[in-house]
């Protein structure tokens, strides 16, 4: 997992997959590498194959957390496997889901 | 002709991710669309764990079984393991409508395979769980 911070943006990147096995470390790390500047949370889904409840479970757990200092989360690039999940249980209505054109990112 | 691919293993989260990666590389040397090979994945991650969770009442890694067939019309998954009694289309899907504060934990992964797949059947045998679910091409 990788972690980028520009202009209170923390972005996160180079997650395989989101699931039982890797979703506490994936909220314990996001929690650990949050300051008080970051206003916001990006999590690019762009190389990431498998989300599963467990890995939903910890976005909401981050997004509780930047809750808490009036801060937001949002999913970059999801795969239409990855979309379809978050749309099946309505996390599409809870975290802006942004598709990035490739000169942005 | 059908393509048949069959585990036995004990129920770990590591066991379920390894398991999970020799899956998908099946499903990639058959050429399987990537929209019906996530729904094998997700039923042996969220039947695994449940199974890991509340299936008993020890602490012990317990075996379960996953079969899958690939056919022309789709692909077919079972899932059978030794634990307490437990019927998916029993379960109440969670409400999703409800703001995220008001929604209840659990749930969520049978409402998932519940969704992804285009069938999912239960039945209780010789003391074991065996779901089977399939989606077909294109739907």
């Amino acid at each position: 997992m990788h972690f980028e911070t520009t202009d209170h943006i923390l972005r996160v990147s180079r997650l395989a997959e989101l699931n039982s096995a890797t979703a506490g470390a994936f909220r314990d790390e996001i929690r650990e590498a949050l300051v008080a500047g970051h206003q916001r949370v990006d999590i690019d889904f762009s190389e990431t194959r498998f989300v599963d409840s467990s890995g939903l479970g910890a976005l909401i757990a981050v997004h509780k957390t930047l809750c808490g200092q009036g801060g937001s989360l949002r999913i970059l690039n999801p795969s239409p496997q990855v979309r379809q999940i978050l749309e099946l249980t309505r996390m599409h209505r809870i975290f802006e889901i942004v598709v990035e054109s490739p000169k942005s990112s | 002709m059908a393509n048949r691919l069959s585990f036995r293993f004990k129920v770990t989260l590591e066991e379920i991710s390894r398991i999970n990666e020799e899956v998908s590389a099946w499903m990639n040397d058959l050429d399987v669309a990537s929209g019906l090979s996530y729904m094998p994945q997700l039923a042996i991650e969220e039947l695994g764990t449940n199974v890991l969770k509340y299936g008993h009442d020890d602490d012990q890694a317990h075996e379960v079984d996953v079969e899958l067939e690939l056919s022309e019309s789709g692909l077919q998954v079972t899932f059978t393991d030794d634990g307490r009694p437990f019927n998916p289309l029993e379960t109440t899907a969670p409400d999703v409508s409800l703001p995220l504060e008001e929604r209840t934990v659990g749930g969520l992964g049978i409402h998932l395979v519940r969704s992804v797949a285009d069938t999912l059947e239960y039945e209780r045998v010789d003391g074991k769980n065996r779901i089977r679910l399939f989606k077909q091409f294109n739907s």
